[in-house]
């Protein structure tokens, strides 16, 4: 074979292959999985690493008692042990960045859709919280949240915001998450009202947006809180 | 096959890499150790043979010293960078990716082995891997200042493709673990299939080798089907002499490490041109060879 042809073969074969994976059957990322290197002391990444091959996750997370890596693994046992049902039918493997993107199982929420002022969006919000007939089909008090904003003026001033529940047991007012390459703006954490404006910074405004989504991730209490935008 | 399916952290990816790193560098040791013992037990252990496996690994540490750290870091970073902002997609982290990277990655070995022959700039550094008379596990050790490099360059686009950073650099450390295996006299020849499919110590001896016919072949790293498919395999059928032409006679350490870089630089000093000068640098090695031959012969008419 010549030199061009073997080129080509070669690009050939590689194509085939990355396309067989691209679209792999792939198991959707536990929360555990999407925690990333990035949020690791340097200092044991290497030892940690070492030891995840050779001992497996539990024991890693123990004995160098990675505190984050401890929490991210029990929400995914709490989770797979409540809501089994939910992780067996997670549809569509996801390509997603590791740690930083949110990830969208599933394709409606359970919630209410207005177009508003974006001024005015804390009123849309109390507005879905008091919706007790929503809150009180909740099974536990583990759940998720997914606010959308999308259909922008050119201003970005006013837009429609759709809040709901991503439950898919629940009864009620379906809204279509939108589907498309996920860009994070705002890590998986805990942040304050004004981290969560400034992340909206990040967002390229020369692109054409097609949504902006806040997922909230709830455990009792605790709130956990990413953003992330996906454009036309 | 479920566990093929499994998302993987990035830190387990990169853990793989650190714990078959590991052992299998204790694993060769051993092999070496076991391969001295059977040199000795055929009475062919000379000092010469052993001065040449203790500058193999003096090239291994000048080579992790001086550009190791700094490769490292730009690999790192030119990796996370592409896949952050220039990566066409990002594919899950999963054994099956892992898989289709391996192969990937194994082709891209190939060309960049192949490269490393067929231009100046490569031969100057990967020279010293062909440079010693032995063929042992300690000369699969035996690293060229910046043979760590040009690498970069060949995985590069996998990272475009998708693949996490982490994944590439595993699939780039199993296709060297397999090479390094390859570099013993010990194993004369596998069964047949394993031959027509796999790299194999025999293949790679062709590759080593000095003989006529041999020149410029077998550059797989784990599946020989690359050369078979692309026009450079050539089957051991005579007895292999190892090294480079002209020889370099020498286990000095740094003359071995540094050989490739001074015949290089002697030569572009004494280019009668720009142009010549380019050429030097992209050209295979033996286009020098060839216009040198022809000045002499012009010289000496």
């Amino acid at each position: 074979m010549n030199f061009p042809m073997s080129v080509l073969t070669t690009c050939l074969i590689t194509g085939v292959i990355w396309l067989g994976l691209v679209f792999q059957k792939a198991n959707p990322p536990t929360d555990f999985e999407k925690y990333s290197t990035l949020e690791m002391d340097p200092a044991t990444l290497s030892d940690a690493a070492y030891s995840m091959a050779a001992y497996g996750r539990e024991e890693t997370i123990k004995f160098f008692n990675l505190d984050n890596y401890k929490k991210q693994l029990q929400l995914t046992q709490s989770a797979q042990a409540s809501e089994p049902k939910q992780i067996e039918t997670a549809s569509k493997p996801v390509v997603a960045k590791p740690a930083i993107k949110a990830v969208v199982e599933s394709n409606t929420i359970v919630g209410i859709s207005k177009s508003i002022q974006l001024a005015s969006i804390d009123g849309l919000w109390k507005e879905f919280l008091d919706q007790k007939a929503l809150s009180g089909q909740l099974k536990s008090e583990r759940f998720t949240i997914f606010a959308i904003y999308s259909d922008f003026n050119s201003q970005f001033s006013r837009a429609r915001v759709s809040i709901g529940y991503f439950d898919k047991a629940m009864k009620g007012n379906r809204i279509d998450l939108p589907q498309g390459k996920q860009v994070p703006i705002l890590k998986k954490g805990q942040h304050s009202m004004s981290a969560m404006v400034s992340a909206w910074d990040k967002i390229d405004y020369q692109r054409p947006v097609k949504a902006v989504v806040e997922r909230r991730d709830y455990i009792g209490e605790q709130e956990t809180i990413s953003s992330f935008v996906i454009y036309q | 096959m479920e566990f093929l399916n499994q998302t993987l952290t990035d830190l387990e990816v990169y853990g793989w890499e650190e714990f078959i790193g590991y052992w299998f560098f204790i694993a060769t040791v051993a092999l070496f150790i076991f391969e001295l013992v059977a040199v000795g037990f055929m009475k062919k252990m000379t000092w010469n043979l052993i001065g040449d496996s203790i500058t193999n690994f003096i090239t291994l540490v000048s080579y992790r010293v001086l550009g190791g750290v700094f490769i490292a870091l730009f690999y790192l970073a030119g990796f996370f960078w592409i896949y952050e902002n220039f990566s066409i997609t990002q594919l899950p982290i999963t054994w099956v990716s892992l898989i289709g990277c391996i192969i990937i990655a194994d082709m891209a070995y190939y060309w960049e082995h192949r490269f490393m022959h067929v231009c100046g700039l490569g031969w100057a550094t990967h020279t010293v891997h062909h440079s010693s008379p032995y063929f042992n596990i300690s000369v699969a050790y035996r690293f060229g200042p910046l043979d760590g490099l040009f690498p970069f360059f060949f995985h590069a686009p996998l990272v475009m493709l998708g693949f996490h950073p982490f994944m590439v650099f595993l699939a780039e450390a199993l296709v060297q673990f397999y090479q390094t295996a390859l570099h013993t006299e010990l194993v004369k020849k596998l069964p047949r299939p394993v031959e027509a499919v796999m790299n194999t110590p025999s293949h790679h001896r062709v590759h080593h080798a000095t003989n006529s016919k041999y020149i410029d072949k077998n550059y797989a790293g784990i599946f020989i089907i690359w050369d078979k498919m692309f026009g450079t395999f050539a089957e051991e059928d005579e007895k292999v002499r190892f090294g480079v032409y002209p020889r370099i006679n020498s286990v000095n350490p740094v003359k071995v490490f540094f050989h490739g870089f001074v015949k290089l630089g002697s030569q572009l000093w004494n280019a009668p041109s720009w142009s010549y000068r380019f050429k030097l640098l992209v050209k295979p090695p033996i286009w020098a060879w060839e216009q040198e031959q022809k000045a002499k012969a012009q010289a000496s008419s």
